[in-house]
């Protein structure tokens, strides 16, 4: 497959699952503002800055806004066109990536990706309130499980669904170890309501990921932090946790290779294979005993060179690199 | 006359080059009045070269360099045998051969040559504004062309690095000074605009004693003429002569893009270029 | 829906009369009139809402944002019944079968130049004159893989050429999206029709450029080089592609090694046997062609020369669509095959030539003057649509450069039926016909109908507001 397109399949695969995870923490929040007023922020700080966070995008938004309102933050996260991780420019990227490449995608693909962005795009000149945040998390949730949909079944499982799937677990893995982090440095500086605030603030996070009713149907309704933290990081079947994400990476890379590594990817093959092994033997009360924030980042790092490795193996995006 | 040339062209890129590949027309022409006896391309870093013959007849290679290197020799080295005798000054049209350069088969047949390139290119009004007086003043087209020769080596100065190989002619008119190039391109454009099917020819030019002549420094052009009977006929603007055996002929063409003797792309930053042409004379005897 | 519909000047393909459909559109003319207004409306924005779905747009230029519309469209067919068929089938035929003989000439030994047929300056002194492929001696002799051929239709229904477009001819994905949506959203129309089906000349594509792989090997690798997503014709570059199950690169996919051209692949080079480049010539080569182009393949035309690549259609084409050479191909029918031509030239006036300028110039508001390197209608004079002052204008740019203009009558174009501003006109119409050289010459079976539906305009371009129908060829009657 031309490295061009092998490039595109992945970043938009990278972008649709960006935009999702975007609009699932957005709903999260959402309810949490209505049913726990109390841990609206006095200080005048908007609930919405985690998320500003979660994308690394600090200096980016106080370059664009004078401050941190709801409006302000939400316009940023939505429908903002100067920020690179925001639900339209990650969907506007995904449709770029999607129409160089009509032809090597099932065409009810594209035409779902293009109809997705006409769909966002009908939001930039609303105002955000909360009914109409709810109205744009679904609709791009239900675009992603579209998306999801027409892949699994149009799409041959050759080399472009691998990369797919390449793109989509490494942006799930890389994320979800940015929002348990994010979450769980949230935690430490509240001492007040421990309890209740830890049971609500985990719940949040699961929901926040599609976690909650799995969760509960494997450890019943205790939201415990450790139980949450494995859950999300270590359990071998959640399809978003951690180490799943990268299992299938691994898997996706092997099935490029037909099994058989060769040694132009020896390096990307060693550096999923030993970022795997660490998760499947990782315990989850060592973790914690140890620094969990540098563990995360730690991952964080491993994700971001297990894509660079990725590029380099397979020539993505070299040509825009010269 | 025999001569040996040596042309050393040294390119020079800030922070390497890779992808890079190139044409080269430096192999002289070997046909009427001229035979190339030896001719070697030595290329640093080696690479190999493919030969093809051009629309013009010229002969040019293609190279390419994929591994990052910082620094590309393009060496030619040629023996070449010139037998080619400058037309007599006096030589004048017959009637006949007027009458057929302005028919429309002797036109079409040339018409490459009679059509404005974007180098030869002039305002029509420019165009005739110089040319009217010596083109009635003239007996025969030819006696124009020399006429032009004259006009051009007297009026317009010879000045390396006031242009550039993008330099056109119309603003050379305005200049009035510039190099062998310039002068050709002129040239050209104000036989062109006569009817006078007129092409560029790239090439060396043997000075030896003679310091008045102009040009040795570097690769030289000049213009060649088509007659009808007399063929193709040089002459030299920028020295003011007919063609003969001091001329090396390398490459002919519309104007200076059919001829470029070296060009190429490459990935990377910018080039610097160095040059160096030497001619020596095997044999002087029959030197005009 | 035909109560209001005036049958005026020019030929009419759908109405004989006022209420009096010709042959082959009687029957759907009965079922149009089971519809009402709004339920065609209705339908019409189902169809649009299709387009733009699948992204058929067409970028409009000079917007900043890259606005981007779908194709005009309408409804009301053109059908041309089996046997008017099989007669612009053969004309188109003969016609592309000489001016490939034309193209494979003015590279070689340009016989019909120096016979003084075609006047050899008109060629060679054309910007689309192309000495880089002089003498190259290309994959079965076959310049033009594809050709475009704009027909009309003048007051007596008969056909007439109006242009050759032998470079990159766009417009047949537009065919296939106006039937789709045809029988998607009026699946009625078809009923009583048996229509030509589309379904199979993919394969005629796909086989006519695997043979002109240079090494003939049993499985060539062939790719569509496009500019990319930012042409305008992209969605057409795609659409083939796809259907032919041909890569679709741009030019940084392509590289040049030891003049043999590589697609880089995410496992590294594989070997391109044929492209089907959609790349203006100026654009293939940075080495041979314009240097600034950053959308070709440095060592492209060497890999060519070489013979290790076929490029398809092939480079210099220009010089045998252009506007000014268009008068001659009827010449080259009777020069290189020995017969007359089947389909005839709209009757063209040079105007380098004094005679014919003079006789021109005084009748400027009858005629249509076009500039020979000009194409998508612009640079035009429509004379009895021009105001005095523009018609003054142009009578100064035709003395300034008079080689580069032609003329031509007036030619009232047919009409066919349109459904625009809630009722039904009569609007000018052209067939772009589409031709596939391969081992065999074949002819698409339908093409590109372009109406014009600004009122009472002449000028069908899409780049200039006009939009498209579906063609239909009958199999019978």
């Amino acid at each position: 497959m031309l490295s061009r397109v092998a490039d595109a399949l992945y970043w938009m695969a990278r972008n649709v699952e960006r935009a999702e995870n975007d609009a699932r923490l957005i709903a999260v929040q959402l309810v949490r503002q209505l049913e726990h007023a109390e841990f609206r922020d006095d200080m005048g700080h908007s609930l919405w800055s985690p998320l500003i966070h979660i994308n690394a995008s600090e200096s980016l938004f106080l370059s664009l806004y004078e401050r941190m309102d709801d409006q302000s933050s939400l316009e940023f996260l939505t429908v903002a066109d100067k920020n690179p991780n925001s639900i339209l420019r990650c969907v506007s990227t995904a449709r770029q990536n999607a129409r160089t490449m009509l032809g090597m995608i099932p065409s009810e693909l594209w035409e779902l990706v293009n109809t997705y962005y006409y769909s966002v795009r009908e939001y930039e000149n609303e105002t955000l309130r909360t009914e109409t945040l709810h109205r744009l998390v679904d609709m791009v949730k239900s675009f992603s499980l579209q998306f999801w949909g027409i892949i699994d079944a149009a799409m041959s499982r050759g080399d472009a669904y691998q990369f797919v799937r390449m793109g989509t677990f490494l942006e799930r893995a890389q994320k979800m170890a940015r929002i348990v982090d994010v979450y769980s440095q949230g935690v430490e500086e509240r001492q007040t309501h421990q309890q209740a605030f830890e049971y609500h603030h985990w719940s949040a996070v699961l929901q926040s990921v599609s976690a909650h009713e799995s969760y509960v149907l494997k450890h019943g309704a205790r939201i415990l932090p450790e139980r949450v933290g494995e859950y999300l990081l270590l359990d071998p079947l959640f399809p978003r946790s951690i180490r799943y994400c990268l299992e299938q990476m691994l898997d996706a890379f092997l099935t490029i290779e037909h099994g058989e590594v060769k040694s132009y990817a020896r390096t990307l093959h060693v550096q999923l294979g030993k970022l795997c092994a660490k998760l499947q033997y990782a315990e989850i009360e060592e973790i914690l005993q140890q620094d969990f924030h540098a563990f995360l980042a730690n991952i964080q790092w491993e994700c971001n060179q297990v894509g660079q490795h990725l590029a380099t193996t397979y020539y993505l995006g070299a040509m825009d690199a010269e | 006359m025999k001569y040996h040339i040596l042309q050393v062209n040294q390119y020079q890129y800030a922070g390497g080059a890779t992808e890079s590949i190139n044409q080269v027309r430096l192999r002289p022409y070997t046909g009427e009045g001229q035979a190339c006896l030896d001719f070697t391309l030595d290329l640093q870093p080696q690479s190999k070269c493919a030969w093809h013959k051009d629309y013009f007849g010229n002969e040019v290679a293609t190279f390419s360099i994929h591994a990052k290197h910082s620094q590309l020799t393009v060496t030619a080295s040629a023996d070449v045998d010139v037998w080619a005798e400058a037309l007599p000054t006096e030589t004048q049209l017959s009637d006949a051969m007027s009458g057929e350069l302005t028919s429309t088969e002797f036109r079409r047949r040339y018409a490459e040559y009679l059509a404005a390139t974007s180098y030869t290119a002039l305002p029509p009004e420019a165009a005739t504004a110089e040319t009217d007086e010596l083109w009635r003043a003239s007996r025969d087209a030819l006696d124009y062309v020399r006429r032009i020769s004259d006009f051009l080596y007297t009026e317009f100065t010879y000045h390396a690095g006031v242009t550039t190989v993008e330099t056109k002619a119309e603003e050379f008119l305005a200049r009035k000074s510039g190099v062998c190039q310039d002068f050709t391109h002129l040239m050209l454009a104000l036989c062109r605009v006569h009817q006078i099917p007129a092409r560029y020819v790239s090439g060396y030019l043997y000075c030896g004693e003679n310091t008045a002549l102009r040009g040795d420094a570097a690769m030289h052009a000049w213009v060649e003429v088509m007659f009808p009977t007399l063929g193709w006929v040089g002459v030299d603007p920028t020295n003011h002569v007919f063609v003969g055996s001091r001329h090396i002929r390398v490459a002919v063409g519309r104007d200076y893009r059919d001829i470029v003797p070296i060009k190429g792309v490459y990935r990377g930053g910018a080039q610097t270029l160095e040059t160096s042409v030497r001619v020596h004379a095997l044999e002087t005897a029959g030197l005009q | 829906m035909f109560e209001n519909y005036v049958v005026d000047s020019g030929y009419d393909e759908m109405m004989r009369g006022a209420d009096s459909p010709r042959d082959a559109y009687v029957r759907l003319h009965r079922t149009l009139a089971d519809f009402s207004e709004p339920e065609l409306h209705t339908r019409y924005r189902m169809a649009q809402s299709i387009f733009l779905r699948q992204g058929i747009t067409f970028t409009v230029y000079h917007d900043e944002r890259g606005t981007e519309r779908p194709m005009p469209f309408d409804f009301i067919p053109k059908i041309i019944p089996a046997a008017e068929w099989e007669h612009i089938e053969r004309g188109l035929v003969q016609r592309v079968k000489a001016l490939n003989a034309f193209l494979e000439d003015v590279y070689n030994d340009q016989e019909i130049l120096y016979e003084g047929v075609v006047p050899r300056d008109l060629i060679v002194t054309s910007e689309y004159f192309c000495p880089q492929v002089a003498h190259v001696a290309i994959p079965r002799r076959n310049h033009i893989f594809m050709s475009g051929i704009d027909l009309i239709r003048n007051e007596t229904g008969e056909y007439h050429v109006l242009e050759d477009n032998l470079r990159n001819p766009s417009g047949m994905a537009y065919v296939y999206q106006n039937r789709y949506v045809m029988r998607k959203v009026f699946p009625e129309f078809f009923r009583d029709y048996s229509v030509r089906s589309l379904a199979t000349y993919f394969t005629d594509l796909l086989s006519a450029l695997q043979q002109l792989d240079p090494h003939e090997r049993q499985n060539p690798t062939v790719v569509l080089l496009t500019p990319g997503m930012y042409n305008s014709a992209y969605f057409d570059h795609s659409f083939l592609a796809q259907q032919m199950g041909i890569e679709l690169v741009e030019g940084r996919d392509l590289v040049v090694v030891d003049r043999v051209v590589y697609m880089k692949t995410s496992h590294g080079l594989q070997e391109v046997d044929v492209i089907y480049r959609r790349i203006d010539d100026a654009f293939l080569d940075p080495l041979e062609f314009r240097s600034d182009s950053l959308l070709g393949v440095p060592g492209l035309m060497d890999a060519y020369r070489a013979g290790n690549v076929a490029i398809a259609n092939g480079l210099g084409n220009g010089v045998a669509d252009d506007k000014a050479v268009y008068a001659y191909v009827p010449d080259m029918i009777r020069y290189y095959l020995g017969e007359q031509p089947i389909l005839p030239n709209v009757p063209t006036y040079h105007l380098s030539n004094p005679e014919e300028r003079e006789f021109v110039l005084s009748r400027l508001p009858e005629l249509v003057v076009k500039q020979t390197d000009s194409s998508g209608g612009y640079n035009m004079l429509i004379g009895p649509q021009a105001q005095e002052m523009e018609i003054e204008h142009f009578r100064k740019r035709i003395l300034g450069a008079p080689h580069k203009f032609v003329a031509q009558p007036t030619v009232q174009l047919s009409k066919v039926p349109t459904f625009v501003g809630g009722g039904m006109r009569g609007c000018h119409v052209d067939l772009r016909a589409f031709v596939i050289q391969g081992e065999h010459t074949t002819v698409f079976g339908g093409g590109l109908a372009r109406v014009a539906m600004k009122d009472g305009s002449l000028i069908v371009n899409s780049s200039q507001g006009g939009g498209a129908k579906d063609t239909w060829v009958l199999v019978d009657g």
